[in-house]
């Protein structure tokens, strides 16, 4: 009948474990696991045919949470993991989660690569611009006032700007979303998984335990004027100058697609080892 | 991503109603998705509360079933919805959970959701022209109303918040 | 009769000594000798000091020789920092050009007998000949090679240089062989049975060839001496089976992008060497804790740190054993010499694929960057494959208890059987926990599965059973064997028990092994013996067990380990 009328609910119940989140009750992660099983739902994917990836962190604990295969590895080596499993599994979607710490700090150099790789993967960051696991140091994009036991006064240096890297380092999708926006965030993650190639989704997901400032983040959010763009230059200065802009920030028209699947052989070993007789 | 839609489609009964449904199917969901948060975070009172409410929620749900009937409805997918916020009316957002919360906190989450729900029939009654869809959307802005009524009469009972409802002693404790 | 003899051909600025070794060592090969191609270098990326080392025999020799019978100098630039490297026995021959001036001090002191060899003059005479190449003409003829064997390999070396150049390294080569007249030399070694069926592979390669043969798919590397020669012959040989080789960006994430394409289940491998693998480690923890397949081959060199590139040691034991905070048992295997790279890596992709764990395989520079002819190998055995799921039994739990401590692991794609690899604590279903039973029972269960497991007579490569035991590993293996065939002809009674199971270690298995010898000595080249002390910590061990240890860069050779075991022995 009307049963599976619902995505929110079919959603839940078709992806959703019985572990329990750790995360603390107001924390913007539980939107961004909303929204990603909404989108598994919408593009009704088999659970066995996903694996999401992550590293450490409060975000990084999201693959259990949710049925299908996964991998919770050591902080800051998702992507490698995840490209490695893409490039010998091509069957398979491979969904990359984790935080800004995880991702931009310890992940930063593998953030990097995996823009220029193109591997047809998805990541989705949750930005909540702290370290919260690990009680509340700053980040890569921490504000550089905002002060903390480990450093008083703030970071005194620029934040870390993942959306003008990524543009920098050749990715050709990048989206920002709002941990506050579950049903808008869950477009952009079906659009980011359907996009043939590394695909971005920065996600602004505030920290009620260390970051209760980030409460404000709602008021400022809006859709962004002018996205997407398919110019990088206007991307990065549209991006940059407002920072709460959301939606797909920057989708290259020329759609480069990802490295082709794994070659057919076309040898043998017989072939291979007669290179040795003598 | 969606298209900004500059004209919304128009208000179909099939349309409404599935509107309607996932209005009390997301909220039962969230409410049960919080009192499970406030369960692993051992604030009994508040967990079991939300879990009175999902119970509600899906009692109304229910209700709504049975108007559809045979109807088809349309699938929406998520974002297709006309919320006028980000999320469906009574779907209490994430963010206005707090480990600490107390009941009254709980309570007027609910409150503002039903309130919410109410504008929502309220509007629809307002845009639509057709007369038959009117009067139901009025009659769930009622109904809308006597909810919030529960709410508002299960609030007077219920001690407000002490100042210090937030406070916790001990410090946050670093995990992996 | 000579049973082995070595030349090393040394030379500078572009010379070709290392190809005109190579063609020596495979024309010896194609007239049915064995032998070994070692190389030396300078620093310089291109044009710096170069020497390649050819050791020839008619039975399998993977050692390098005490001394050099000849050393043979194309020009003596900077040559004589290689002189450690290329001891001269008093019967020695030194080959040198007198238009290259005078024969570095260092080099007579040897006593080796010096002759005249006009190479300058004899390839001048030659349009496009090269002193390296006739040189090799000489030392072929020496080496009592036919000349016809050596000339049939020139096209496969020197194809991209064309024609005309193969051509003038042809008339090179025979000005070479009539040369030798002249000098009134000869080897002495037998004539070489005919042979079929040999091959002529470094070691590198014939780790490379043993992983495909095993079915590995995958590999990610970064670039490092000396394993570089492996992901090079790796990358179009694995293209051709349907595989594929990766570049990650540091060790970091070559070893992560292994271990995803083994979670798809794919069988998976990185390379690397010591400075590589100190970057690896944590991350061989994350797949002893999620127990998933991989293979890491260390190519060891001289540490620590960044130590030199270039050159051998056996000291990264120590990091492959230990290596990960926290108790996490994994299989260390090490080949005995180039030959046993091929079968030693199969047997290791077998065992991670069996055991679910990563399998350390440490080989290193002196055999990976050696080439060596050996016999040429039967088809693969068959591929282990994985413990799968049965269908049917109820809810999937990944880490599930059994009596092997091996539990079934579903590949992605699988339905009913989603599960999540974990680094944290986790219970039989793979949810992250801290309880103290499951923790425990983890740990248990991981290091059980290779406790338990039967690695079957494949541990060691045994010879003798003699009063003296020389228990050693890697390179090691063959100097040593070396040396136990002169003790014995001096009279001893010698064992040699050469280890291709370094972890987990089998104190039982080895002390039986031990059994009945009133001497044992470990020989292994590095400072104070890592495999001693951790063999001994083990009980693995007789009372009173020596060990025998230097750092390199120096191989070892058989008449030091000789002399060693002579000086300090009771024997």
């Amino acid at each position: 009948m009307n049963a599976d009328v619902l995505v929110a609910a079919s959603a839940a119940k078709q992806f959703r474990t019985a572990v329990k989140p750790i995360w603390c009750p107001g924390c913007g992660d539980f939107g961004v696991l909303a929204a990603i099983e909404r989108a598994f739902a919408v593009m009704a994917m088999p659970p066995e045919q996903i694996a999401l990836i992550s590293g450490i962190g409060c975000s990084s604990r999201l693959p259990a949470y949710l049925t299908p295969y996964g991998f919770h590895g050591v902080h800051g080596r998702a992507l490698p993991f995840a490209t490695g499993l893409k490039l010998a599994r091509p069957d398979l979607e491979v969904i990359v989660v984790g935080g800004d710490g995880d991702g931009y700090s310890i992940g930063g150099n593998h953030f990097l690569h995996a823009c220029r790789r193109n591997t047809d993967i998805t990541y989705i960051v949750m930005d909540n611009r702290v370290f919260g696991m690990t009680k509340g140091q700053p980040s890569p994009t921490t504000e550089p006032d905002w002060g903390s036991p480990m450093a008083p006064g703030g970071p005194d240096m620029p934040s870390f700007d993942p959306v003008a890297i990524a543009l920098a380092a050749g990715a050709n999708f990048i989206a920002r979303g709002f941990s506050g926006d579950p049903n808008r965030l869950a477009e952009m993650i079906v659009e980011a998984v359907r996009w043939p190639g590394f695909a971005l989704v920065e996600v602004l997901s505030p920290c009620v335990t260390f970051r209760p400032d980030e409460t404000e983040w709602k008021h400022a959010i809006h859709p962004g004027a002018g996205f997407p763009f398919d110019d990088r230059s206007r991307a990065a200065a549209a991006a940059a100058r407002d920072p709460f802009a959301t939606g797909i920030v920057f989708r290259s028209a020329s759609r480069p697609r990802s490295r082709r699947a794994s070659p057919v052989a076309s040898g043998d070993l017989a072939a291979v080892e007669k290179e040795f007789a003598v | 991503m969606s298209a900004r839609r500059s004209v919304a489609p128009k208000w179909t009964l099939e349309r409404f109603l599935a509107h309607a449904l996932a209005i009390e199917e997301e909220a039962a969901l969230r409410y049960r998705e919080l009192a499970l948060q406030l369960e692993v975070h051992h604030n009994e009172p508040v967990s079991h509360l939300f879990t009175d409410l999902a119970a509600e929620e899906a009692r109304h749900a229910e209700r709504i079933r049975r108007l559809v009937g045979t109807r088809r409805l349309p699938v929406l997918k998520p974002w297709e919805y006309r919320w006028k916020e980000p999320e469906s009316p009574e779907a209490a957002p994430y963010d206005a959970a707090h480990y600490r919360m107390t009941a009254h906190h709980a309570l007027r989450m609910a409150l503002a959701a039903e309130q919410r729900a109410e504008r929502f029939f309220a509007a629809v009654a307002r845009q639509t022209s057709d007369r038959k869809l009117k009067a139901l959307a009025k009659e769930f802005a009622t109904e809308e109303l006597s909810h919030a009524a529960s709410v508002t009469a299960a609030l007077e009972k219920t001690p407000a918040p002490p100042a210090n409802w937030a406070a916790d002693f001990d410090r946050p404790i670093a995990q992996d | 009769m000579a049973e082995t003899y070595s030349v090393a051909l040394a030379g500078s600025g572009g010379a070709g000594v290392m190809t005109a070794g190579t063609l020596l060592l495979e024309g010896a090969a194609k007239a049915g000798f064995y032998g070994l191609m070692s190389k030396l270098a300078g620093s310089q990326v291109r044009g710096g000091e170069t020497a390649a080392l050819v050791r020839l025999a008619t039975w399998r020799v993977e050692s390098p020789p005490d001394a050099y019978d000849i050393l043979c100098a194309v020009d003596w630039r900077n040559v004589d920092r290689f002189a450690p490297e290329i001891p001269l026995s008093r019967s020695a021959v030194i080959l040198t050009d007198p238009a290259s001036g005078p024969v570095p001090p260092v080099m007579l002191a040897s006593g080796a007998r010096l002759i005249e060899l006009p190479l300058a003059d004899l390839a001048k005479a030659i349009r496009g000949g090269r002193p390296a190449m006739v040189a090799i003409g000489v030392l072929g003829a020496l080496a009592r090679i036919p000349e016809d064997a050596i000339a049939a390999v020139l096209p496969k070396h020197l194809a991209e240089h064309g024609a005309a150049a193969i051509d003038a390294s042809r008339a090179a080569l025979a000005a070479g062989y009539r040369h030798v007249a002249l000098l009134g030399l000869e080897s002495g070694l037998p004539d070489p049975k005919p042979a079929s069926n040999r091959w002529l592979i470094s070691g590198n390669q014939a780790l490379a060839l043993g992983a495909l043969r095993a079915g590995v798919r995958f590999v990610a590397g970064y670039p490092i001496t000396p394993a570089t020669e492996f992901v090079e012959w790796m990358s179009p040989a694995l293209l051709r089976l349907g595989g594929r080789l990766i570049q990650g960006e540091d060790e970091l994430a070559s070893i992560n992008l292994a271990l995803g394409a083994s979670f798809g289940g794919v069988p998976a491998m990185t390379v690397t060497s010591g400075p590589g693998f100190s970057l690896m480690v944590e991350s061989v923890g994350l797949a002893v804790a999620s127990e998933t397949p991989l293979v890491l081959v260390d190519v060891q060199r001289a540490g620590p740190s960044t130590g030199i590139s270039t050159k051998s040691e056996q000291s990264d034991l120590n990091l492959a054993v230990y290596g990960a905070h926290g108790d996490a048992p994994r299989v260390v295997v090490a080949p005995t010499s180039v030959a046993d790279s091929l079968p030693a890596m199969e047997w290791a992709v077998g065992l991670a694929e069996r055991l679910q764990v990563p399998v350390i395989v440490l080989a290193d520079q002196q055999m990976g960057q050696a080439d060596a002819v050996i016999d040429g190998l039967p088809p693969p055995a068959p591929r282990v494959t994985r413990l799968a799921p049965e269908p049917g039994k109820g809810p999937y739990k990944r880490y599930a208890m059994t009596p092997s401590g091996i539990s079934p692991i579903a590949t992605p794609g699988m339905p009913g059987c989603c599960w999540v690899g974990e680094g944290l604590t986790h219970n039989e279903g793979g949810a992250p926990v801290t309880s103290a039973k499951d923790h425990v029972t983890q740990i248990e269960k991981r290091w059980h599965k290779l406790d338990a497991f039967d690695f079957g007579a494949d541990g060691a490569e045994i010879d003798g059973d003699g009063e003296l035991a020389i228990v050693t590993w890697g390179s090691s293996a063959a100097p040593a064997r070396e040396a136990a065939d002169r003790l014995r002809r001096e009279g001893l009674s010698v064992r040699v028990v050469a280890l291709r199971l370094i972890a987990p270690v089998r104190p039982k298995q080895l002390l039986a092994l031990l059994a009945g010898a009133r001497r044992t000595v470990v020989v292994e080249l590095n400072h104070r013996g890592q495999l001693f002390h951790y063999l001994r910590s083990e009980a693995a061990l007789p009372d009173g067990a020596e060990s025998l240890a230097r750092p390199g860069p120096l191989p070892l050779t058989a008449r030091e380990i000789c002399a060693r075991i002579q000086a300090e022995g009771h024997a």
